[in-house]
């Protein structure tokens, strides 16, 4: 269970469209963990008034009306719950949805009062070197060493942590007079708060239990790595893939901007229970994964469009069914065809010369082996083209177009779909076939 | 076990060796290889593939330039020492119909040095 507010009398319309967001990004978290595509049930009255947080406000935002089923509420005979009661709310003070940023600087505490001057130089350029490239934040506050910033949406929030993770790892402290270099904890929560002014001070503050638990989240993270909560991270999701709606809606193609993995349950104080946490990382600067994820009988990773990322590839397939103790000799068509794949996606998905990633997935259903290649440049079906002449004078035979012929040949099956924005290929093929054994004599 | 190769009365000039994966990243040099050694008076050129793992489409398209241009200087290219597997990927793409492919390089040089 995700818990999206912390007091349940103060639920409105906003907390209710936030908890949608929440919801479709979880979804869509979950579907992409287990590989599978998210569908939208909505069982609503189409009739009843629909606001921010009803089912048409959830239905808005889901964006893909091929993955979407409507149940009639007044068919089912089930009555429509009534509207929320008014506001209330104490007056002066405003309940608000925000993206959360704790973070605190590690070893701050131990530094000597000598070395302060040093540290706020620091400080300058790490806040010179973020003035580029951070989101905008809405409002920001710092005790010392430690950094309280809220803004409006998930992404400007998670601009704004990685600007500042990005600072700290570009500006040495040992060149202020440091003795050591500055990590960073940095944690991202999101949710309703209230925003009201100190009685005494007259300061403006954003206070509730949401604050709490982000300031919470902070201490487990690990130093120059930035952790979101399951809230911030489903929000951010939710965000991305709003964007991504609206990009293919203009005819374009969206690229993810940030990549959430993982990392488990912690436990917070006993009020906040356990709260499950991710790594929040760009996709762009960090490219594909070092190692691929293998786990029993799938694995996943992502590759650089670079042909000889196939090596890497073919590493982690023959270490993955190795597990399953299938020889390398047997896998040697696959690591021929994955470097026929690779070279004709590197060769024809992108027309820039910039960084991409192909995502591989590889499946073993008893002796059933199948990868599934996905990128997300231009639609190209390979299989499409002429097979080549196999019978020419070598004068007249074309140099080209033989890689997806030995594919098919050393393949059992070879399949393409175009699933937007990814051109996908799927190679089959049993280990029961023979090593480069022809299914039939020509 | 590589000299005893080299013994059966190939000089290295005209012989080049495949050996690991011949695959997208090792076909340059390999073609760069091949086409040096093509630019000599040497009449025949062996390639043994006794070392090799396997051959993908690049090593294939190398292999290819080097027969033409092999054909236009009036020289021999002659394969030899293939494991099924690349036996297999120079069947499928119909090179062994265009190519003169032997078990083994003893037997290549006793026909054709």
């Amino acid at each position: 269970m995700v818990s999206v507010a912390e007091d349940r009398d103060r639920v409105d319309d906003v907390v209710l469209g936030f908890g949608n967001r929440v919801i479709d990004g979880t979804a869509r978290l979950r579907a992409e963990q287990l590989g599978a595509r998210p569908f939208l049930i909505a069982a609503c009255d189409p009739l009843a008034d629909s606001g921010p947080g009803g089912p048409a406000d959830f239905i808005d935002h889901w964006g893909d009306p091929t993955r979407l089923r409507l149940v009639d509420l007044d068919e089912l005979g089930i009555p429509t719950v009534p509207g929320l009661a008014p506001d209330t709310m104490v007056a002066g003070v405003e309940q608000r949805i925000v993206g959360l940023l704790f973070a605190d600087i590690v070893g701050f505490a131990r530094l000597d009062d000598a070395l302060l001057p040093q540290f706020w130089r620091f400080m300058a350029a790490v806040a010179g070197h973020m003035r580029d490239a951070a989101g905008q934040p809405s409002s920001q506050r710092s005790w010392g060493d430690a950094l309280f910033i809220t803004a409006a949406d998930a992404l400007a929030t998670a601009d704004y942590a990685m600007a500042l993770a990005g600072a700290f790892a570009a500006v040495d402290a040992r060149q202020f007079g440091l003795p050591q270099a500055m990590a960073i904890r940095i944690a991202l929560h999101a949710g309703p708060v209230f925003a009201g002014r100190h009685p005494m001070t007259g300061e403006a503050m954003l206070y509730g239990g949401n604050v709490n638990r982000a300031a919470r989240i902070e201490p487990i993270t690990v130093p120059g790595q930035v952790y979101a909560s399951a809230q911030f991270v489903a929000w951010l999701n939710a965000e991305e893939s709003a964007a991504e709606a609206e990009t293919r809606l203009a005819g374009g193609v969206y690229r993810p901007r940030y990549r959430c993995t993982y990392r488990g349950v912690v436990e917070l104080a006993k009020r906040y229970g356990s709260q499950a946490v991710y790594e929040v990382a760009t996709w762009r600067a960090e490219g594909p994964m070092a190692e691929a994820r293998i786990d029993g009988t799938r694995l996943a990773m992502t590759l650089a469009n670079d042909p000889a990322e196939h090596r890497r590839l073919a590493a982690a397939f023959v270490d993955f069914l190795g597990r399953h103790g299938i020889d390398e000799a047997r896998l040697v068509p696959f690591e021929i065809a994955f470097d026929e794949v690779m070279t004709n996606i590197c060769r024809y998905a992108w027309q820039d010369a910039g960084q991409h990633v192909i995502e591989v997935r590889a499946e073993l259903a008893g002796d059933l082996v199948r990868v599934t290649f996905s990128d997300d440049g231009i639609a190209f079906d390979p299989l499409a083209g002429e097979p080549t002449g196999l019978d020419d004078d070598i004068e007249e035979r074309e140099i080209g177009g033989l890689g997806i012929h030995l594919v098919r040949e050393l393949m059992d099956e070879l399949h393409y779909v175009r699933d937007e924005p990814y051109n996908r290929l799927i190679l089959t093929k049993r280990l029961a076939t023979p090593a480069g054994a022809p299914e039939e004599e020509p | 076990m590589s000299d005893d190769k080299a013994d059966a009365g190939v000089a290295a000039a005209n012989l080049v060796r495949v050996t690991g994966k011949l695959d997208v990243v090792a076909s340059k040099a390999f073609e760069a290889e091949l086409l040096a050694k093509l630019d000599s008076p040497e009449p025949v050129l062996f390639v043994d593939f006794a070392d090799c793992a396997y051959v993908s489409s690049a090593g294939l398209r190398a292999v290819l330039i080097a027969a033409k241009t092999a054909k236009r200087g009036d020289h021999r290219l002659i394969l030899a020492g293939m494991n099924p597997i690349v036996r297999e990927v120079f069947k499928v793409s119909g090179f062994d119909r265009m190519l003169v492919i032997e078990d083994d390089l003893a037997t290549a040089v006793a026909k054709h040095g």
